[in-house]
């Protein structure tokens, strides 16, 4: 019936045409032939490194050296590439790549009471449950945007310290189908992704279920169902295009692991170096827990979040160069909120902010050695540039060559991709 | 074709725009007009701005006006500002505005004189509780009496199959093994249904299932510093799955929870709002109402609600009598270890997390960085009730005995509304913790009588969920009638519920053939992720206690799982024993159907199976095959 592979969207098609899964056998064989292949990047992708919990602007790319000791933290300021410019010296090795990285030190939003709030606020340009809605995340929208042709999810989540938040990579009314591949244990990467038969068999089983799940899918056409339907089409996909050994980071040499540090986002960074190599269009990367409220957690930043994110980053940022892929790939580095100018311990122990923090980008086209904003010599006030979170949001996607004025579709009812007033930084984006 | 007559009647009387949005009753603010503003307006005109002076919470602030004068003028919808402003576009200023329908109803509610019905007050309690059956008959009265208001006709009842999988899930979190069903589905006895509702109602498994729903809100550890061990965890779920299998009253468990003290049992209920070794007022406050009285209060923490009338200082009234509530350790002068109300209150903790100061007679001062009314001294106070002097009382017995009270109404309806949703996926009150006046039940009488006869049965659980079960509502079948395939709130048809983490194990392990252990042991097999409980949770526990039960929340990675995990294509003992009781493909098929979707299969699901097997070298490898398909089939993961 068919001699050549069937595209996603062409299955998909006759899919919702109510034509199952046409004869398997015949396109699982030379597709799977073809996964090592890999595409041609045609869209930027983004790797957006997620720091929970929200970190202090001052201990990472704010430092006030000269305010008085219970502001400036236990931090010293270092120089970096770029003259003039300097950062904590938690990141004294992602310094050096500073002449990649666009600073924004104006970041003014106002969800701070907590962490929940914050992070949809950051993840999606707009209040929790404005309007009565559930709006999309930003890899969401990111993926909705981008065609579904590398046999891949088109946004991938790492890291297992999300499995309670869920709701930041939904991708709310754009549908399940845009939800995030969440990927909580990276040592085994994406398991059970190859077939437990052998190919034909397995088609034949495919089609079998299909044919089996159609009459339920007609009485029953809830959002859980399709949910459901769609997580299935997703996971068979990933069976069928054979693509799921991208996942496996032991195909790295010993080598590169250990530059990008033996730790979970250390690995989660590697992972999206790996996924972005083969096209997939946004990456997310957690890091936990930046909510320094005392000091237990204040040292756990210094010992371990600081040295583990500069280590990672670092190597990221140097393989995605060295590939060629640092101009067409945005990482974007962020919180939720930052925490409060004034520490309330010796270790450096603040509350959550947000009224003045920071956030950064490098690379994917955003100018390099570029600090937008200004907060006063305390950290406490913008005195210059303040970005909102939806100017944020404008700012990513525009770099990402998606319209942030244009309606997105909560059913009928258009929705604007982010809150409306909202303004690209022209700084970075340019005059457009 | 006795079944196509109604049909035909339901096409030709009702008119084609027929919804389940109802068109008869005069349109009231709570029931039709708020939802609406609340999606539109209420972020400037509510409870945090009020721009232009305009409050449009409640009906009376609505009526009041703003700055400018009225804004509304009943019976005369040309003359209100409001719906100018909303259809000329002006209002609401964001990019979302108000559709048609909705501009509608609001015109319809200004003509028909703008009228109010809040909900909230006073509670009937019927002198003696009904038997289960007359309850059951009064909720069909009241849900049939709105469908034919609304002219939405209902779908049948739902066929063995479908109910016995639906109750079974409800009430026990599990599908029946392929015997239990197959009994059910052979037994001709007309009170069948009725005798296998008061069966599992009687299992121990009910208990246990009802207590893990509870465990999973109050009880597990929410945030990794939370001092609440997995022991206190496992001790909370043991006593209260006794309680729940000896029936024991609702209000006394409650009770038990808010006071518990030491290292009893329920204290896991304290543990789970501590923060760096201290119990945490505010915590407690939050959880007892969302919870037990099934409002949100705790948006009222920094600022007032901003859609609901709860004010900042009802929040820190309530938290005030938690203020004493400590964990105290055995020294000189302290002769208990454990969790216990002290006169000295919780100490400032290691890490700096301030006690609330207290006042005189039990009054607090809302803490410093609490938002607009910070420093200030509220009482301790019942929300929308009165207020206490605590100096001679245990303040925790104190709000434990006004929580429980029959006097107060939120806390029936709040357990009779969460019951409900447990049945039908979806609260009278949705969500189930937001019991506002301004979020009105889609049943407000029914609510009601559900709560009044709740105190009126001793607050009987098993009681008000057998009378729930027994409903034709409850029990119809999910497949739509021309007439009410867009109803969503009338409960013409059921609604599918998605199968959540546990119940899925357990449905697996029992759809395998194999046998659940009361230690939670067993598994489906393999070494991975469908090993056991624990790995199969570690994969698949992806929903929260506040998950909506209609989201399914499984993706890919769990998904790969139940495709090609190894144990889902070796044949397991369900299969193996389906074959081997002999008969032909048609009564081997049928076996696994019924122990997997504890249904027959119709008669197109056996032709294209039994072909399926038919071109398999091993009719074994052949059955597994379509164990392994309907296990990722879609009608395996809800609850039709």
């Amino acid at each position: 019936m068919f001699d050549r592979p069937l595209t996603r969207r062409e299955t998909l098609r006759l899919a919702a045409a109510g034509v199952s899964a046409v004869s398997f056998s015949r396109w699982l064989g030379p597709l799977a032939a073809h996964a090592a292949e890999t595409p041609k990047k045609k869209h930027k992708s983004c790797i957006l490194l997620w720091m929970d919990g929200g970190p202090s602007q001052t201990d990472t790319f704010d430092p006030k050296p000269d305010a008085p000791a219970e502001f400036r933290g236990p931090y010293k300021a270092v120089q970096t590439a770029v003259p003039g410019l300097q950062i904590g010296e938690g990141y004294t090795k992602l310094a050096k790549w500073m002449d990649r990285a666009c600073v924004i030190r104006g970041m003014k939003t106002d969800e701070a009471a907590e962490h929940w709030r914050g992070r949809i606020y950051m993840h999606t340009g707009y209040r929790p449950n404005f309007a009565g809605l559930t709006y999309p995340s930003l890899g969401s929208i990111v993926a909705a945007h981008r065609p579904q042709d590398t046999g891949l999810p088109n946004f991938v989540v790492a890291g297992k310290t999300m499995q309670n938040f869920p709701h930041i990579s939904g991708a709310g009314f754009l549908g399940p189908r845009h939800d995030g591949l969440i990927l909580r244990d990276l040592s085994k990467g994406l398991e059970n992704a190859q077939p437990g038969t052998d190919t034909a068999e397995y088609a034949e089983k495919l089609d079998l279920a299909d044919k089996l799940a159609q009459g339920f899918q007609r009485t029953a056409p809830w959002p859980a169902v399709k949910a459901q339907r769609t997580a299935y089409q997703g996971a068979v996909e990933l069976v069928r295009s054979g693509k799921s050994q991208v996942f496996d980071l032991s195909r790295e040499p010993e080598k590169v692991r250990e530059r990008y540090g033996k730790h979970e986002f250390g690995q989660g960074c590697l992972l999206a170096r790996r996924l972005v190599e083969t096209g997939v269009p946004f990456v997310e990367v957690y890091l936990g827990d930046w909510d320094t409220h005392e000091q237990k957690r204040s040292e756990s930043v210094r010992d371990t979040l600081l040295p583990v994110s500069d280590q990672a980053m670092t190597a990221l940022l140097a393989d995605l160069k060295d590939r060629g892929l640092l101009d067409d790939t945005l990482v974007v580095w962020m919180g939720e909120f930052g925490r409060t100018p004034k520490t309330h311990d010796k270790s450096g122990s603040r509350n959550h902010y947000d009224k003045a923090w920071s956030t950064v980008l490098f690379g994917g086209g955003a100018p390099g050695g570029a600090v937008v904003g200004k907060t006063d010599d305390k950290a406490a006030e913008v005195v210059d540039r303040p970005v909102s979170g939806p100017d944020f949001m404008a700012t990513v996607l525009t770099l990402l060559g998606i319209d942030p004025t244009k309606d997105l579709h909560a059913g009928t009812r258009p929705v604007r991709t982010v809150a409306p007033g909202a303004k690209p930084v022209t700084e970075i984006v340019g005059k457009g | 074709m006795p079944r196509l007559l109604p049909t035909i009647l339901a096409i030709l009387l009702v008119p084609t725009a027929a919804t389940g949005a109802e068109s008869a009753a005069t349109p009231t603010f709570e029931r039709d007009v708020l939802p609406i503003l609340s999606s539109h307006c209420l972020q400037c005109h509510g409870g945090i701005h009020q721009k232009g002076g305009l409050d449009l919470r409640t009906a009376a602030s609505a009526l009041a006006g703003g700055d400018s004068g009225k804004v509304i003028v009943p019976g005369d919808p040309k003359a209100s500002e409001l719906l100018k402003a909303v259809e000329a576009g002006a209002m609401p200023k964001g990019p979302i505005k108000v559709s048609a329908a909705d501009k509608d109803v609001i015109r319809r509610w200004i003509a028909a004189g703008a009228k109010s019905a809040p909900f909230g007050g006073e509670l009937r309690v019927p002198p003696k509780a009904r038997t289960a059956k007359e309850l059951a008959e009064f909720i069909d009265r009241e849900i049939d009496r709105r469908l034919a208001d609304a002219k939405v006709p209902a779908s049948p009842v739902a066929d063995d199959g479908e109910f016995q999988r639906r109750v079974w899930l409800d009430v026990v979190g599990r599908i029946p093994t392929r015997a239990e069903a197959a009994a059910f589905l052979g037994d001709t006895a007309p009170d069948k249904r009725e005798k296998l509702i008061d069966a599992l109602l009687a299992r121990p498994e009910y208990g246990a299932y009802q207590a893990r729903l509870w465990r999973d809100r109050v009880a597990v550890a929410t945030s990794a510093n939370a001092d609440l061990g997995s022991n206190h965890t496992a001790a909370f779920y043991a006593w209260l799955t006794d309680g729940f299998n000896k029936n024991r009253r609702w209000d006394e468990l409650v009770r038990e929870m808010i006071t518990a003290e030491g290292e009893s049992p329920p204290v896991a209920f304290v543990r789970q709002c501590m923060d760096d070794g201290q119990p945490r007022a505010n915590k407690l406050a939050m959880s007892v109402s969302r919870r037990f009285l099934g409002v949100r209060l705790e948006c009222a923490e920094c600022h007032n609600h901003p859609f609901a009338d709860w004010k900042q200082d009802d929040f820190w009234s309530l938290a005030a009598f938690f203020a004493r509530t400590a964990k105290v350790e055995k020294n000189k002068t302290e002769t208990r270890t454990g969790i216990y109300d002290s006169e000295k209150g919780p100490p400032r903790t290691r890490f700096g997390l301030k006690p609330l100061e207290r006042k005189d007679g039990g009054a607090v001062l809302i803490p410093d960085d609490a938002g607009p009314r910070a420093k200030t001294v509220v009482p301790a106070k019942f929300p929308r009730g009165e207020v206490v002097k605590l100096d001679d009382r245990s303040p925790r017995a104190a709000l434990a005995e006004w929580v429980t009270s029959p006097k107060n109404a939120m806390f029936a309806r709040a357990a009779a509304n969460r019951l409900w949703a447990q049945a039908f996926g979806r609260g009278l009150v949705n969500p189930v913790d937001s019991l506002d006046p301004e979020n009105p039940p889609t049943h407000p009488e029914l609510l009601d009588a559900l709560a009044g006869e709740f105190v009126a049965s001793g607050y009987d659980l098993k009681h008000l969920l057998r009378a729930v079960l027994l409903t034709r509502a409850y029990q119809r079948t999910h497949t739509t009638v021309p007439g009410n395939e867009r109803d969503e709130l009338l409960y013409s048809h059921a609604a599918g519920k998605a199968v959540s983490p546990e119940p899925l194990f357990e449905s697996l392990v029992v759809a395998s053939g194999n046998t659940l252990d009361a230690k939670g042991g067993g598994g489906i097999g393999g070494k991975g992720p469908l090993a056991s409980r624990g790995e199969f949770l570690k994969l698949f526990g992806t929903a929260t206690a506040d998950t909506d039960p209609g989201d399914y929340t499984q993706g890919i990675a769990q998904v790969l799982a139940l495709l090609n995990d190894p144990a889902v294509s070796v044949p397991n003992r369900l299969v193996t024993d389906a074959a081997k009781e002999g008969g032909d493909a048609d009564a081997i098929l049928t076996r696994v159907f019924v122990g997997v979707l504890s249904r027959n299969p119709r008669d197109e699901e056996l032709k294209l199976t039994r072909e399926y097997v038919s071109r398999r070298k091993s009719p074994l490898d052949g059955y597994q095959a379509v164990w392994w398909a309907l296990v990722n089939s879609p009608e395996f993961a809800v609850i039709p």
